[in-house]
């Protein structure tokens, strides 16, 4: 019996025997036949290994010969409600429709075998597919591996799946009878990747990655494959894979890349892969990235085993340039992919790049060089400094962090550096009030989560420049008294109102966030009294001070937002 | 003799000297304080506050990190803009999860994690969403207990513990009906 290793074959021949309605016998010879009109089963059940089955209804046209020595035959078969489960219900199918034909000859070892589903349900864990939506057809020639007895291999050739809306791959393979081994070569060709990647990725991992699930990707895939499982060395998938007219669209205006055209060797596997690095390409038209857009360019990717990498590249952004250089993510199939890369930045224009991202108006450059950018096991770290020319001086900001990358709440974080940027800048950039002069400081320990930050210790202080005045409105007065923790209209006094600013001989602060408590101090401290302005020494002087204060920080941004309304 | 003695008190007390003191204290009862609160926060009647405003100006970009106070009760930090979130996030998630648990269909490992027991009688679809709204919530979970040793500075090695700790809380704030796994393994009904 050619293919009458499973229990389902072997009841429905066991039945077949028992109720054919024309059985005719000759020595050493049996024959059954079946009306065109179908041979009806109904309620058939059973279960094999642990899989439970079950047939609501069966219809076979055609005819088996058996003989002593085996047998030969065609049938065309269609089925209703046909379920299929595990023990857990974890993987499962259920009210199939199907049809289909089988033929075999027991003697050569060979048989073909062609079904077409309809419609039913599909499980496999947290994959679903509704095969109503997506109809398929498998077919193929099939033969037993001669010469073997027992035999140990079925060969299939000419195979194909085609699935409606999504694609078909065509190719020949074996798989072991015993189950521990599968090889498989042809070509995959997917025009309706969008379809293949909402049902394959998006669905079923979004509830767990939500930017995945709300991501979208577009284009048409091809590949060449080579592949193969074993129980002893797992898998290993060689080949080459194609895009073409590819598109991906993230979260919003998030991420968004067109015109993707990609042509990328594949190494991937536990087992023993080819050791030589093959060349591919990944080409797009244009790209945005958080509102910012990065023009079209062309990569050029080596890829050896489990590894990629990309040529130095340079891609032109915000009037200038950003160089992407020793980009290698290794470790590609382990579950711990580690990926590597520096960075150089030039001319980026700060004012393009307020205006994409939403940050408040901004003028500058943003040059720099971080060398060494290491991601893996969750965990981000870097080496190097972005330089920005901002508000009249320098801002750098170093040491780029993340952590907990693969977690619900991932964090970043890095260091900041002021130099002697300009009090008038930042304060017209910040709406608040006007403050003239230049000032120096750091920001220590920048951690954000959810794009908030959680933690910092900052400070900064103004220092004198030649031909800068230092000086303070009376709307800065007014808003450093209410952020100090003073009253909204400090300079009540009459003789005080008489100016529109005053003078100050020294500006800043010290302050610091800390499981969501704010403490504020004053750069100087006199008399138990932290000077966040000390006056100048001429009259009318303003010294503007705070206590030291430890707040709620959600406290402290209400303060900030009532200040600059 | 004498000089041998004097030796030898030296080398005890440069010992005892070079001793470290290492006080190791594990806030059990606050972790625990914390877990009954977060747990009825998220899967009973409390709710958490919603973390997601709007952003209009350049202070707004402090906002989803400053929108929350500290917890009141609690004397350990369970205030976190990240333990804000996945509670939030569990706390949206306990309505959808919470029918499958009275009918069985979940249960509540002794780890302190959701699993599914018996789906059968639902359709194909509605396993395919539980089994990830499961593997979505178990993922928070564990989240959650990293989050909570982060935030109060408590190492890695002490995760366990609190995740054993709300492990305990989940199954004593299990509803009536709800199947749990003691820690021998077995399953028992509420």
């Amino acid at each position: 019996m050619a293919f009458g290793r499973c229990g389902l074959e072997r009841a429905l021949i066991l039945a077949i025997l028992v109720v054919a309605s024309t059985v005719s016998v000759a020595p050493a010879q049996i024959r059954l036949e079946f009306p065109e009109s179908g041979m009806k089963f109904a309620d058939l059940a059973g279960e094999v290994g642990g899989v439970s089955w079950a047939i609501r209804e069966l219809s076979l046209v055609g005819s088996i010969d058996v003989t002593g020595a085996g047998g030969e035959g065609s049938l065309r078969f269609e089925a209703s409600g046909v379920s299929v489960h595990d023990a857990d219900f974890k993987r499962a199918v259920d009210s199939v429709r199907l049809e289909g034909s089988i033929d075999f000859d027991s003697s050569t070892g060979k048989g073909a075998v062609k079904i077409l589903v309809f419609e039913g349900e599909f499980l496999w864990d947290r994959f679903y597919a509704d095969l109503a939506l997506f109809p398929f057809a498998l077919s193929g020639d099939l033969a037993l591996d001669p010469g073997a007895s027992p035999a140990r291999l079925l060969r299939f050739s000419a195979s194909e799946i085609a699935i409606a809306g999504i694609g078909q791959a065509r190719g020949h393979g074996a798989v072991a009878l015993d189950g521990s081994s599968v090889v498989w070569a042809g070509d995959v060709d997917v025009p309706g990747l969008d379809r293949l990647y909402g049902l394959a990725v998006s669905e079923p991992l979004g509830e767990r990655r939500p930017r995945v699930g709300q991501t979208s990707v577009d284009g048409r895939a091809s590949a060449s494959i080579d592949a193969s499982w074993s129980e002893s060395d797992g898998y290993r998938l060689v080949g080459e894979a194609r895009l073409r007219d590819g598109a991906v669209f993230g979260d919003g205006p998030g991420f968004q890349i067109g015109g993707l055209s990609v042509d990328l060797p594949l190494r991937l596997g536990t087992a023993a892969l080819p050791k030589d690095r093959r060349a591919g390409s990944i080409r797009f038209d244009g790209c945005s990235v958080q509102g910012v857009d990065i023009a079209g360019t062309a990569l050029k990717v080596g890829v050896g085993p489990n590894t990629l990498r990309i040529e130095p590249v340079v891609l032109s952004l915000l009037g200038g340039t950003a160089t992407v250089k020793q980009f290698e993510a290794t470790e590609l199939v382990s579950g711990h992919p580690q990926i590597r890369m520096g960075i150089d930045v030039s001319s980026w224009d700060l004012a393009r790049l307020a205006r994409s991202t939403g940050l408040p108006p901004l003028a500058g450059t943003i040059s720099g060089s971080i060398p060494q950018i290491e991601i893996g096991n969750g965990v981000m770290r870097s080496v190097g400094e972005i330089v920005a020319e901002v508000f009249g001086g320098v801002v750098r900001a170093r040491n780029l962090r993340g952590a907990d990358l693969r977690s619900s709440v991932p964090s970043f974080g890095f260091d900041l550096d002021f130099d002697k940027i300009s009090l008038a800048d930042l304060t017209r950039v910040l709406s608040f009030g006007h403050i003239s002069g230049v000032a120096s400081g750091d920001v220590r320990n920048l951690e954000f989560v959810s794009w908030g930050p959680v933690a910092f210790d900052a400070q900064l202080q103004s220092t004198p420049a030649d031909g800068v005045r230092q000086i303070l409105s009376v709307e800065a007065v007014r808003q450093l008294s209410v952020v100090g923790g003073g009253p909204s209209d400090p300079l009540s006094r009459q003789v005080l109102k008489l100016f529109d600013e005053y003078g100050y001989k020294k500006l800043g602060f010290r302050c610091s966030l800390r499981k969501d408590v704010f403490e504020l101090d004053g750069f100087e401290v006199r008399d138990d009294r932290h000077y966040l302005v000390v006056g100048s020494t001429l009259p009318p002087r303003v010294d503007v001070v705070t206590h030291n204060r430890t707040i709620s920080f959600s406290e402290m941004v209400s303060y900030l937002t009532w200040a600059t309304q | 003799m004498m000089r041998t003695l004097g030796r030898s008190v030296a080398m005890i007390l440069f010992i005892l000297a070079g001793c470290l003191t290492v006080n190791v204290y594990f806030p059990a009862p606050e972790v625990r304080n914390a877990a009954e609160k977060i747990v009825e926060e998220t899967w009973g009647d409390g709710s958490p506050e919603d973390t997601d405003k709007g952003r209009t100006g350049w202070i707004d970009f402090l906002l989803p990190a400053a929108a929350y106070a500290a917890e009141p009760g609690v004397n350990i930090d369970v205030s976190s803009a990240a333990i804000r979130k996945l509670k939030a996030a569990m706390s949206e998630r306990a309505a959808q999860l919470k029918p499958y648990l009275r009918s069985g269909g979940l249960g509540i490992t002794n780890a302190g994690l959701l699993v599914v027991r018996e789906l059968k009688d639902i359709s194909l679809r509605d396993r395919a969403q539980v089994s990830r709204w499961v593997d979505a919530e178990n993922r928070d979970r564990l989240s959650l207990y990293s989050e909570i040793a982060r935030a109060n500075d408590l190492g890695d090695g002490d995760v366990p513990r609190i995740q054993k700790i709300f492990a305990e809380t989940w199954a004593s704030k299990a509803e009536s009906g709800w199947w749990i796994q003691s820690p021998s393994g077995d399953w028992t009904q509420r």
